[in-house]
């Protein structure tokens, strides 16, 4: 502070550069999430175009190293992924792994969801639970997924036991946070005109937590598609996981790549498409702090 | 509010006088012990009358008990793992930081860079994993992983304290005329120590993370072996013995930079 | 007014259970407002004025003593829907407009929609053009007459201000007092406000409760006669200075009687 007055021009400048800097900020936010097609489509690009970056180094490697007996090119990745012999079976592999990410998905959130309204709603349940859940949060699931194995069986439940485990703890911090952040003057005033419990809820804590859900699941993605194909490598034998096990097993190399490649691919189009409704909704949801 | 109110009002301090507000605490503590408590209590009864005899779900007590049988099991891997992991840690860190360099001296490339290191963390690296097997010798992949895993929340934290503008400090270097070097180095520098420790408490546990997923696609020795070979086994009490001493190795490395922030009263934002 | 109600607070003491033991918020505080008046509570930082609003909104519950609303409990006139509330930040809805933020305070009180109560409020907050703008697309005195006119729509029968204009400037500040005035003699509802503003208390008020730190009690309670409605002319007048001065005076040594490390006031006249 003491700074700033020894530099009262400077200082003026500064704040000056502050005020438009965020007029600004405000500005882009709006007429992007005016026109969700076109930030859509950044998105998707800003996803995409990163993508093609480290294909083109794969090929760079793929061409310095033509006595590699693993290696295959990108080119023939994509060809594969487009009309390879094991196309069907890679699609069947797909939506197997997919469904999985997306039933674990549903039960993590929709679970964060019921035990952050609970949380959020009595100070006592929340004392109760939240150490533990940060607690358990701690708990590195990719290493527990075998006792999960154990306890859960070979079966699909296991791909989606181990996926919502990831994906529950971060989700349910990023609500709980979210919903807390409902200006306090906000949850007064419910309170104040008699508003019920369910009313508050509805109205005021599930859209606040909105932000948070989204940029929560968007940060779990990897680590839960990770979780599921690795539950198909040890456990279930279905789904991507076992694909990319099996062509490596039968030396069948170019349909190990295209597998890689394709799951590689909607993985970043996944989180390209989560990133798109952060800020699309993120600009909606988010509770601005400052009172000017 | 003058800072004795703020203090006053704000729970969950360091104390002294416990007898005086142990009402206070069983009020605040009270539940989380109930529910912890339940839960173990729980546990132990299911583990009873759960099938397989203990050999799907074993019970607390067998689970200290193989911790202590099988520490000289444990313990080796433990150490095999931990090293791949810092390797790993290492070369990650080393990446990270070139970029995060190469984000401050070229501005125009900041954005450009977390795109593309965007991409590394999207890798599912389950499915990249068994690539590296293909690549690498052992235990290359297992140092490869832990890398990949840690390059990107290293860098995003690296360059948001580089590149923080500490507006100022900025008009001070400005009006006293002070070189830019000597201003990275003495402003700059210092003021991301926070972002530095967010980083190391993230990427400690993460790099474990990593090389234990690579253990579980191949490999001799190390943690995720070991709980590879108990589940074909069937051998519950040491797979949760093993879970229990990584949430540990975790949590320790968590309290490691808690302490290393408590030492560095600057960062005190970290500790909340 | 026939429909306001009329406030009794009496020895009411409020202590707080901390990590650090227990805070003596409020301590035999004690008065009266008939019907339809307007009263300010003033005092250094801390001396628990915001703790005596939220009381009388049973959003704290009193440790000792009894507030009376109209003859009932703050807490049956919660349930009966008959409180309005505004705070220092406006806290609007982000995410939804003017006009259903306004329409919030009917939903919380499950009260049926009335479209032309909420554009009438809107025209008399001066906010007509505005009807569909979010939050972030006004400035910070929009969104404090925004969440003022969502105190009102409920028609309650008595209103509590926290600081509704604190983090105005002074110029806006006024303008909204001038307002804020007129909408009280239109409505005729009860109004209870905290201020740090001696000058904002003076113009509003028919009585001003002032009030000390540590424990937070009434020193003195300040009639303030001028006659209705006050305007800017009255803010350059000799009495109303005067009348500052002396409620700045009780409040100074209100603040030396506080024990030591007592709140710093930040009170502007
Ligand atoms: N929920 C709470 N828990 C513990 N102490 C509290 C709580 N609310 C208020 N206090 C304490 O009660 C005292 C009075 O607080 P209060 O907020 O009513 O003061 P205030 O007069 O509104 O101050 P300000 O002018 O700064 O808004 C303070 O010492 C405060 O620390
Ligand atoms: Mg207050």
């Amino acid at each position: 502070m003491s700074q700033a007055t020894t530099t009262g021009a400077a200082g003026t400048t500064t704040t000056g550069r502050v005020r438009r800097s965020r007029a600004g900020a405000t500005g882009t936010a709006r007429s992007q999430s005016d026109r969700p097609l076109r930030l859509l489509a950044t998105e998707l690009l800003a996803g995409i175009g990163p993508l093609l970056v480290l294909m083109l180094l794969w090929q760079v490697v793929y061409l310095t190293l033509p006595e590699n007996q693993f290696l295959r090119g990108p080119l023939e990745a994509v060809e594969f992924a487009v009309s390879g012999e094991n196309v069907g079976e890679l699609a069947a592999a797909l939506l197997s792994t997919f469904t999985m990410l997306l039933a674990g998905y549903l039960i993590a959130v929709l679970v964060a969801l019921t035990l952050a309204s609970v949380v959020t709603a009595s100070a006592a349940m929340a004392r109760a639970i939240m150490p533990l859940a940060v607690v358990l949060g701690v708990v590195p699931v990719i290493v527990i997924t075998p006792v999960v194995i154990m306890l859960v069986g070979r079966g699909p439940a296991t791909s989606i036991t181990v996926c919502v485990m990831i994906t529950f703890f971060s989700c349910f911090i990023s609500i709980v946070s979210g919903m807390r952040s409902a200006a306090r003057g906000i949850d007064d005033l419910a309170a104040v005109l008699g508003g019920s419990g369910w009313r508050r809820l509805v109205s005021v804590r599930l859209p606040s937590s909105v932000p948070g859900l989204i940029s929560a699941s968007k940060l779990a993605l990897p680590a839960s598609l990770s979780g599921v194909i690795l539950t198909e490598y040890i456990a279930t034998g279905e789904g991507i996981g076992t694909f990319i096990n099996l062509a490596r097993a039968n030396y069948r190399y170019v349909d190990m790549w295209g597998g890689i490649f394709v799951v590689v691919l909607l993985s970043v189009l996944a989180y390209s498409l989560l990133g798109f409704l952060e800020v699309w909704l993120g600009d909606r949801y988010v509770v601005r702090r400052s009172s000017r | 509010m003058s800072a004795s109110e703020v203090t006053a009002a704000r729970p969950g301090l360091p104390l002294a006088g416990l007898g005086r507000r142990a009402g206070w605490w069983v009020v605040r503590y009270g539940p989380a012990a109930l529910v912890l408590a339940a839960f173990v209590l729980l546990w132990n009864w299911y583990a009873g009358v759960a099938p397989g005899e203990g050999r799907l779900l074993p019970t607390p007590a067998q689970v200290v008990t193989a911790l202590g049988d099988d520490w000289n099991i444990i313990q080796p891997a433990l150490l095999v793992t931990l090293g791949s992991a810092g390797r790993g840690l290492a070369y990650g860190a080393a990446v990270a930081a070139a970029f995060a360099v190469l984000a401050v001296a070229v501005p125009p490339l900041r954005r450009p860079i977390a795109r593309q290191l965007t991409i590394v963390f999207c890798l599912p690296l389950a499915a990249i994993a068994p690539l590296l097997f293909l690549v690498l010798e052992l235990p290359g992949p297992h140092v490869a992983l832990a890398a990949i895993s840690v390059v990107f929340p290293i860098y995003i934290s690296l360059a948001q304290g580089l590149t923080a503008r500490h507006e100022e400090w900025e008009d001070l270097r400005a009006v006293t005329g002070g070189g830019r070097g000597r201003y990275f180095c003495s402003v700059q520098i210092p003021a991301s120590t926070r972002e530095l420790l967010v980083a190391a408490r993230i990427a400690l546990p993460t790099a474990v993370l990593g090389t234990t997923l690579a253990e579980y696609f191949g490999g001799a020795r190390g943690i995720g072996v070991l709980m590879i070979n108990s589940l074909a086994q069937l051998n519950a009490p040491r797979a949760y013995a093993l879970g229990i001493v990584i949430t540990l190795v975790c949590a320790l490395s968590f309290a490691l930079v808690e302490l290393v922030a408590r030492a560095l009263p600057w960062t005190e934002e970290l500790t909340r | 007014m026939d429909h306001s109600l009329d406030i009794a607070v009496a020895d009411v003491c409020k202590t707080f259970a901390t990590a650090a033991g227990p805070v003596e918020a409020l301590t035999d505080v004690s008065f009266t407002v008939p019907a339809g008046g307007f009263v300010s509570l003033v005092g250094p930082s801390g001396s628990g004025k915001s703790t005596l609003l939220r009381s009388l909104a049973s959003l704290e519950t009193p440790t000792s003593g009894t507030i009376s609303l109209g003859g009932s409990t703050p807490r049956q006139r919660v349930r009966a829907h008959e409180l309005g509330m505004a705070f220092q930040d406006s806290a609007l809805l982000p995410w939804r407009s003017v006009q259903r933020n306004i329409a919030f305070a009917r939903e919380m009180a499950g009260l049926p929609k009335d479209k032309e109560y909420v554009d009438e409020l809107i025209e008399l907050v001066g906010l007509r053009g505005f009807e569909k703008s979010r939050p972030a697309q006004l400035s910070g005195g929009m969104r404090q007459r925004v969440s003022i006119a969502r105190a009102l729509v409920t028609r309650p029968k008595l209103l509590l201000l926290d600081e509704p204009f604190g983090a105005l400037d002074e110029m806006l500040r006024e303008k909204l007092n001038l307002e804020l005035q007129r909408i009280w003699m239109h409505e005729g509802i009860t109004t209870v406000m905290v201020t740090h503003s001696v000058a904002e208390a003076v113009l509003l008020s028919d009585a001003i409760v002032v009030m000390s730190a540590r424990p937070g009690r009434v020193v003195e309670i300040v009639d303030v006669p001028f006659a209705r409605p006050r305007d800017a002319e009255l803010l350059g007048s000799d009495e109303f200075f005067r009348l500052c001065a002396r409620v700045s005076d009780v409040l100074r040594s209100a603040e030396a009687s506080a024990a030591p490390g007592g709140g710093g006031a930040d009170v502007g006249v």
